[in-house]
Formats: C-alpha cells, sequence, structure tokens
C-alpha cells in the first residue's frame, strides 16, 4: 500500500468512527463493549494511518542534507498538537457535551483528510530509482523536480 | 503541570535534536548523546527525594529533560531507519527503506504497550504504590543502556551513517564493492550477462600489467599509446584505474572532483610504478594507457574530456549512487524545494493528528466511564486498577494497528530480505515513556 493511501484511510476511517461515536452517543451506553470496541477502533486506525505515516514522511520527503532537521520541526508540530489536544479537550467536554468533543474530532480529522489529500502526493511511480533524499518520493510534485530530464519524459 | 513538561521537552528536543543529526555528529552520534541524556534523565526521575516541599517542581524539571532526549529520538530514530544499511543502487532499496522505518514505528508501539501491561502487573502485585512509580520511571534508562550498548557494536563497523560521510567512506573503502554492483546494475539494465561483466571486469584489472590480445599498440612520437578493441569497452566501468560509477558521482560534485584529480594522478604514478616493473612490457617509454583519452593531454583531466564517459554517463545516471552535492545545512534549508508546501504535507497534518490523537487519550478515561459508569463511588487503589486496565484494553486494541500499517506498507516488498541492521529497530521502544 502507498503510504498516502494509508494515511488517508487512516484519517477517513478515524472520521466515519468519531461521527458514528458522536452521534449514537446516548444509545451506546447500552452497549459498553460496543462503545469502547469503536473507540479502540479509532485508535487502532490512528496507528495503521496517519500516527505511522506521519513518522515516515519526513524521512523521505526532505534532501538529505536538512532531513533530520525538518523531521524535526515536523515532530515538534505534532507535539504543539498535541499540548493543544491536551488543554482543549476538557475545557471542551466542560463546555459542551462528549458527543460534541466527539463531533470536532470528526471534523479535525477530515480537514487532516483533505490535506494530506492536497499536499501529500507520494506515490513511488515503479520505473524510477531511488535517488535518496531528491527521489521519487515527493510531497509536492508527481514527478520529483530533480530526475533528470531523459528520465522525466521517460 | 507533570505531563506538559515532558511536551515542552518534547518540541525543544524535537528541534534541536532534528538539527544535530545534520551536523557533524551525523545521525549516530546525535543519537547516541540524546540517549545518555535521556538515561540520565529516567534514572534521575526515579530517585526525586519524595516528601520534599518542591517535590513535583524536581519531577517536572527531569520530565522536561526526558522530553528533550524522548523528543530527540523521533526524527534521528526515523532518519537513521533510512539511511542505514548499503545504500547501493539496488531496486527494492527505496521500498526496503520505507519498511524499516515503518517497523521502527511499530516498536513504538510495543513500548506504548508495554507501558500500561508494566504498570498492571506492578500496581497488581502489591508492591508499595510510591516503588510502583520509581520502578515505572527507572525503568525507561533500560532501553537507553541497550541502545547504546548495540549503537557501540554498530558504530564499530560503521562509524558514520551520515550520507555524505556514507558515500565519502564508500568512494575511499569501498571501491570493489561499488564496482560490483554498479556491475550488476548495468547487466540488468544492458542484459548483458553478469558473468561476462565480470571477465570484463579482471581483463581490465589486468590490463595494466599484462598487454593481452585486445590491446593494440600504437607509437605516435615516441609515446605508447594502447586501445581498448574489446567489444565491452563502451562504455567502460573503469575509467583511470576508477570505476565509473565512482566517476560520474565524482562529476557532480566539485569538492570530491579535487579529490578524484589527486586521487587518479596517485592511481597513475602507481600504473607507472607498476608497469616498469612489468617484464612483459615491451614499451615503457610512457605507458600510460588513459593518455588517449584526454584530448588536452593533461594528467588526470579525464572527467571533463572523455566523450564516451559522458556518452555512457546519460544512460547510467539514473543507476549510479545519488549525486552528493555538498552545500551545507543551512544552505540546503533556504534551498529546500517547495518546502512550505512540504511542511504542509508533513507538519500541518502531523499537528492535526496529535490533537487528534493527544486529546483522545486522555479523553479515554471520560469514554470508558460512559461505557461502564462513574467510577467516582471506587476507593483510591480501585481506581488506579482500573485506570491501569482500561488503558491497557484500549491499547491493546490499537496494537496491531501498527503491525497492520507495517504489513500492508511492505506489501509489495515480501521476500526481500531485512537487513540485518533492524536490530537498531528496537531502540525505538524508548519513547515508550512518552
Amino acid at each position: 500500500m502507498e503510504l498516502a493511501d494509508v494515511m488517508l484511510q487512516g484519517f477517513a476511517a478515524m472520521a466515519v468512527l468519531y461521527f458514528t461515536i458522536a452521534l449514537s452517543w446516548h444509545p451506546l451506553r447500552n452497549f459498553p463493549i460496543l462503545l469502547v470496541f469503536l473507540y479502540g477502533l479509532t485508535f487502532f486506525f490512528a496507528n495503521f494511518g496517519p500516527n505511522t505515516t506521519t513518522f515516515i514522511l519526513p524521512s523521505l520527503v526532505y534532501s538529505a542534507e536538512c532531513r533530520s532537521t525538518f523531521n524535526g520541526i515536523s515532530a515538534a508540530c505534532g507535539k504543539l498538537g498535541a499540548l493543544v489536544g491536551a488543554t482543549m479537550f476538557a475545557p471542551l467536554d466542560k463546555k459542551f457535551h462528549e458527543e460534541v468533543v466527539m463531533f470536532m474530532c470528526a471534523i479535525t480529522a477530515l480537514v487532516a483528510f483533505a490535506m494530506t489529500a492536497f499536499f501529500v502526493r507520494l506515490r513511488a511511480t515503479p520505473t524510477e530509482n531511488p535517488r535518496p533524499g531528491h527521489g521519487r518520493y515527493s510531497v509536492e510534485n508527481e514527478l520529483p523536480m530533480n530526475v533528470p530530464m531523459n528520465e522525466a519524459s521517460a | 503541570m507533570l505531563a506538559s513538561s515532558l511536551i515542552f521537552g518534547m518540541v525543544i528536543g524535537q528541534i534541536v535534536g532534528g538539527a544535530l543529526g545534520d551536523s557533524v555528529l551525523g545521525l549516530s552520534g546525535a543519537l547516541a548523546l540524546v540517549m545518555l541524556l535521556q538515561l540520565v534523565a529516567s534514572i534521575g526521575s526515579a530517585f526525586v527525594p519524595a516528601h520534599s516541599h518542591d517535590f513535583y517542581w524536581t519531577l517536572s524539571t527531569w520530565r522536561f529533560v526526558l522530553g528533550i532526549g524522548a523528543g530527540a529520538v523521533y526524527p534521528l530514530a526515523a532518519c537513521l531507519s533510512v539511511e542505514q544499511g548499503h545504500p547501493s543502487s539496488c531496486k527494492d532499496h527505496e521500498a526496503l527503506r520505507i519498511k524499516r522505518v515503518v517497523w521502527t514505528f511499530a516498536m513504538q508501539g510495543v513500548g506504548f504497550w508495554i507501558v500500561p501491561a508494566l504498570a498492571a502487573a506492578l500496581v497488581y502485585s502489591k508492591m508499595r504504590l510510591e516503588l510502583v512509580w520509581r520502578v515505572l520511571l527507572g525503568a525507561g534508562c533500560l532501553p537507553g543502556i541497550a541502545l547504546l550498548y548495540l549503537q557501540y557494536r554498530v558504530l564499530v563497523h560503521q562509524p558514520m551513517t551520515n550520507v555524505m560521510a556514507e558515500a565519502m567512506s564508500q568512494v575511499t573503502t569501498e571501491e570493489e564493492q561499488i564496482t560490483f554492483d554498479y556491475d550488476l546494475d548495468r547487466a540488468a539494465e544492458s542484459s548483458v550477462p553478469i558473468q561476462e561483466m565480470a571477465v570484463d571486469k579482471n581483463a581490465r584489472s589486468n590490463e595494466g600489467t599484462h598487454p593481452s590480445a585486445s590491446l593494440e599498440e600504437h607509437k605516435i612520437d615516441g609515446v605508447s599509446e594502447r586501445q581498448t578493441s574489446s567489444p565491452y569497452s563502451l562504455p567502460r566501468p573503469l575509467v583511470n584505474g576508477m570505476p565509473l560509477g565512482e566517476c560520474i558521482r565524482i562529476r557532480s560534485s566539485p569538492q570530491l572532483r579535487a579529490w578524484a584529480d589527486v586521487h587518479s594522478a596517485q592511481r597513475q604514478v602507481n600504473d607507472h610504478i607498476e608497469e616498469d616493473q612489468a617484464p612483459g612490457q615491451e614499451n615503457t617509454d610512457m605507458p600510460d594507457r588513459d593518455l588517449h583519452d584526454d584530448s588536452d593531454g593533461e594528467v588526470g583531466t579525464f572527467l571533463d574530456s572523455s566523450p564516451d564517459l559522458d556518452m555512457s554517463s546519460a544512460g547510467i545516471y539514473r543507476e549510479s549512487e545519488p549525486p552528493v552535492i555538498s552545500t551545507g545545512w543551512f544552505v540546503s534549508l533556504q534551498t529546500e524545494e517547495n518546502l512550505f508546501r512540504k511542511l504542509l504535507g508533513t507538519a500541518a497534518t502531523w499537528f492535526l493528528f496529535d490533537v487528534l490523537f493527544y486529546g483522545n487519550t486522555l479523553f479515554q478515561p471520560i469514554v470508558i466511564e460512559q461505557a461502564f459508569g462513574s467510577r467516582k463511588a471506587l476507593a483510591a487503589d480501585a481506581l488506579i486498577r482500573r485506570v491501569v486496565v482500561d488503558s491497557l484494553v484500549l491499547n491493546s486494541i490499537a496494537l496491531p494497528g501498527y503491525f497492520v500499517a507495517a504489513l500492508l506498507i511492505g506489501k509489495k516488498l515480501f521476500g526481500v530480505k531485512q537487513s540485518p541492521r533492524c536490530k537498531f529497530q528496537y531502540h525505538f521502544t524508548v519513547i515508550r515513556l512518552c
């Protein structure tokens, strides 16, 4: 499976699951096992999806000289997100209800899905040969910029 | 307070650690450094004196330091799994690299699962609660110790994992290996049987000392010139005694080019000595077999004046090693292509994802409460047990996600051998204390 596909399906599945939990929050009270299972599935698809791919992406996208640096910056952005998530959830839960929090999760997952679709065009094209750092992987282009002309036209 | 000090530490650690990985330390050096930091911090946090009035401050400070160490491991471990191993141009290499990173990450999942599992075991062992959290915090140093030991062993074999350093060390120490890899690749491309390539290679390596039937000699103004009429002489993987792949790499980098001039000059001196001493030589006036390559007659300028090299390089360029263009770290930060969109792709999505992921991790108790009723009635020790078991249950559902990802992302690659160095991946369990 392509990395970008894994990422997309992960966000999509999370969005669907959050929506499901948000819409059926009260009925699910009678089926505790089902609720825990659905909620556990959101973590499953987080791992089989963005949790893994966000970790891998930066190490493939940037060129070798600054790969580690931008990887660190991306990871730091992730941790800032973690901080936001950790501080926002409790107040939101108090102010609104759990359903609303779950609904917001679904919206966030959808936004992330859209961003992935727009900005991550990570596709491996089988004919091209790897060139680490400038390789066939590119967030931006279907064809990497640095490939020699004869290869790009092939 | 405790949790946020760890996260703040990680943010700083990731930025600093990532930059360190691109510095002179290299990825391995930087990793060793931050693991040391992590080791000290986890031991420190386990032995924080209890009952002192600034207990939480001390513990938070240690968690902050631990966060720096743990955060720095993220970019370093990812890049190391991508770059480790022989960067030969074999076809599955790119795929193999991804697979390695995925498995590295799956190890983090194992780490995340171990924490509640270990916590559950300790909580149910009727140990004193204070001892429990001290053991849990102190256990964080174990992967650090394991990693430093393993890394030491790996480092003995491969001191530099930086891409630049790797290319350099290969140029100097693994010439034969490169030539061979390169021959294999070319054989695959042009469907020339490998044996022939090997024979060809032997012939070439012999031609310095034994003028064979495939060599013609011409005398022009007392200068002996030999031309190869072997069918394999175009393109010639050895140019001036150097593998062609090496030459191409050298062509692309000014620094290496300067080095190559010196190198080839040395080689030619060696050739002179060898050929002077060879008994089978008929013409010893000036037995420089490469002179005809140089239209301008200069020694060591084959790089810019060899027509057949240019011809062959077009087709071979993508099969060769990536051109190593050393622009320096800071310049590379500024010249990175499509940087903004790349950052949107990697950093912004990561931000959004972690809002969800960590927010929900903290949200777990609320959902569990919804499912199984309020816990307010429970006594303190029973409450702790519930929390530990609940998170263990959720993590057990989540853990397979890592492995499904690892298996499916690598799905096309079954049959590809794992690098023996994938041991490194287990080191990543270290992030488990996050």
